[in-house]
């Protein structure tokens, strides 16, 4: 049982392992804590491309949820 | 001379009977948009902020009634949803994962729904199976069958229950049905890996094989292969094309990389070994579906505790789609004190075999039952404990701010109904922990068992819990009687 937040500068759908997840950021415009079980998964994000890395594969570790692990994207210039 | 003439006959008949074609027919072509999985089976518009979960334990006759029960006080529990008209909990069944006994239930339910309720308790409830089990295998037209290489006891259960209980239907009728189904798991075990197999195309993409033409009767009695008395099912583990351009789904992929997660990682690997390992697997062996899981919870435990299903809860609270999860368990487990502690004489061969063949499987699934409950609090834990940091956060300071959101409130539950539940009334609990396992149970102890299914559902102090999270307004009616003369019926020594 893990936790993961996914940062990146906008509202994105999160994928992991090419299963939508919903917004990357929650109406409150914080990001949005996703349930994920530990181990490998490779995120990606939704919408133009646009997004450096395009996906990445993670190594999930066990995580409680007031210590979220993150994923951190970049938005491409 | 004579012995020679009906052998010769037999031989001829054998010949005449041909060879049957596969069990598992290929695949034409991988496609996700096809075949008898979660996202083809059930539309998402079926699926409603409450997903119920309900996992049918085998023991024979025994778990099948019990089971049924279960379905039978489901539909009793009628609430108000906070959209839309009144409804019973048994409309809100998403999943329904199942063993053995408990598949014969599961199966018909799926197929038929509640229209189809009077037509299980006629054809399968109140029936001797085990009686035309073996007149068919007595049968001299069924010698000639049970010689060929490819047919065996368990082909003769599997036509049986095809005609007798399941009107020939399919995987592919099954998918085609438009009736609001519950997506049903039939869980058998391979018996080269020990680990469990689910009759899903997700699965059999594994095998390059075409569910949709497999009569759910044969998955039904993979299911319930008790070992010994049933022959094991084979299958065909299908190679050339399209079997070579076969992907594994992302999240399998993923998990076969997953070497800190050991659990994970086992789990890919079998379940890649089908394809790896074709050569050597040209045929996967089958048997009861209790030898991996007697209580059908291993496949919901891996859909609710990650991305590696094609159901997975955590993406489906991920995606806010769902707010609470029911998870129902219907274990027939039988625990009588056989008494061998009362005589210095060690107990014989026959009790030996009997402990050898149940004792481990009853051990697991009292384990797996613990490890769902376990999860449950674990989440809601990790829930609540952010919820009082924020909280006491705020006391420190008014303006404090969480940094990100919180998941998605969810509530998780499980209902575990068995014979030890029972309480009150001894004599009830010790004759129902003494029932047989046996696809033929008298007609009393069948009504016995779908009462205490409805009596222990309707009176379970977690699901009455439940009940006041998911449903504020519902009011618990009053619980299902049993039958004293029932009892008495049931449960008088024959």
């Amino acid at each position: 049982m893990s936790y993961v937040i996914v940062l990146f500068p906008g509202h994105r759908d999160v994928y992991i392992d090419d299963q939508s997840q919903g917004s990357n950021v929650a109406a409150s415009g914080k990001p949005r804590a996703l349930f994920v079980n530990a181990g490998v998964h490779i995120f990606r994000l939704g919408g133009t491309p646009d997004v450096e890395p395009p996906s990445q594969r993670v190594d999930v570790p066990e995580r409680p949820i007031l210590d979220p692990f993150r994923v951190v994207f970049t938005q491409c210039p | 001379m004579k012995a020679g003439r009906v052998l010769a006959a037999l031989l001829a008949a054998a010949l005449a009977a041909g060879c049957a074609g596969p069990v598992n027919p290929p695949l034409k072509a991988y496609d996700l948009a096809a075949g008898y999985r979660y996202a083809n089976a059930r539309l998402d518009a079926a699926e409603e902020e409450l997903f119920v979960i309900l996992a049918f334990s085998g023991g024979g006759t025994r778990a099948a009634a019990f089971s049924y029960g279960v379905l039978e006080g489901l539909r009793r529990i009628v609430y108000q949803p906070a959209a839309g008209g009144p409804r019973t909990l048994l409309q809100d069944v998403d999943v329904i994962s199942s063993v053995s006994g408990g598949s014969f239930t599961a199966a018909h339910y799926a197929l038929f729904g509640v229209e189809g309720f009077k037509r299980f308790e006629d054809d399968f409830l109140y029936q001797n199976i085990q009686g035309q089990l073996v007149a068919r295998a007595l049968a001299p037209w069924s010698w000639a069958r049970l010689l060929r290489a490819d047919y065996s006891r368990i082909d003769l259960a599997a036509d049986l229950y095809d005609e007798k209980v399941f009107g020939h239907a399919t995987f592919g009728d099954l998918l085609a049905s438009t009736r609001r189904a519950p997506y049903l798991l039939l869980n058998a075990t391979d018996m080269t890996s020990g680990a469990r197999f689910e009759f899903t195309q997700d699965q059999f993409d594994l095998l390059c094989s075409d569910l949709s033409q497999v009569p759910v009767a044969r998955a039904v009695a993979a299911s319930s292969a008790f070992p010994i008395l049933l022959s094991p099912m084979t299958l065909h583990n299908h190679r050339g094309e399209p079997c070579e351009s076969f992907r594994p789904p992302t999240w399998l992929t993923s998990a076969l990389q997953s070497s800190s997660q050991p659990r994970r990682l086992a789990l890919a690997q079998n379940l890649m070994s089908y394809r790896e390992r074709v050569a050597e697997r040209p045929f996967v062996h089958l048997l009861d579906g209790g030898l991996a899981d007697n209580i059908g919870l291993r496949g919901p435990y891996v859909a609710l505790s990650g991305q590696d299903s094609a159901w997975s809860i955590y993406t489906k609270i991920n995606q806010r789609k769902i707010r609470h999860v029911l998870v129902i368990t219907a274990n027939a487990k039988t625990g009588r004190d056989p008494g061998w502690d009362a005589r210095q004489s060690p107990p014989g061969v026959v009790d030996v075999l009997g402990l050898v063949t149940t004792g481990p499987m009853g051990n697991y699934s009292f384990e797996t039952v613990q490890l769902i409950a376990d999860h449950f609090t674990a989440l809601t834990n990790e829930l609540a404990s952010l919820r009082a940091c924020e909280r006491m956060a705020k006391e420190q300071c008014a303006s404090f701010e969480m940094p990100f959101e919180a998941p998605a409130p969810v509530t998780f539950h499980a209902v575990e109904l068995a014979f030890d539940k029972v309480v009150g009334d001894p004599r009830l609990r010790d004759c129902l922990e003494g029932l047989a396992t046996s696809f033929h149970l008298p007609a009393p102890q069948v009504t016995l068992l779908r009462q205490v299914a409805q009596q222990l559902l309707l009176s379970s102090p977690d699901l009455r819990a439940a009940m006041a999270t998911i449903a504020p307004g519902w009011q618990p009616g009053e619980g299902a009687a049993i039958d004293p003369s029932l009892v008495a019926a049931a449960c008088s020594p024959s």
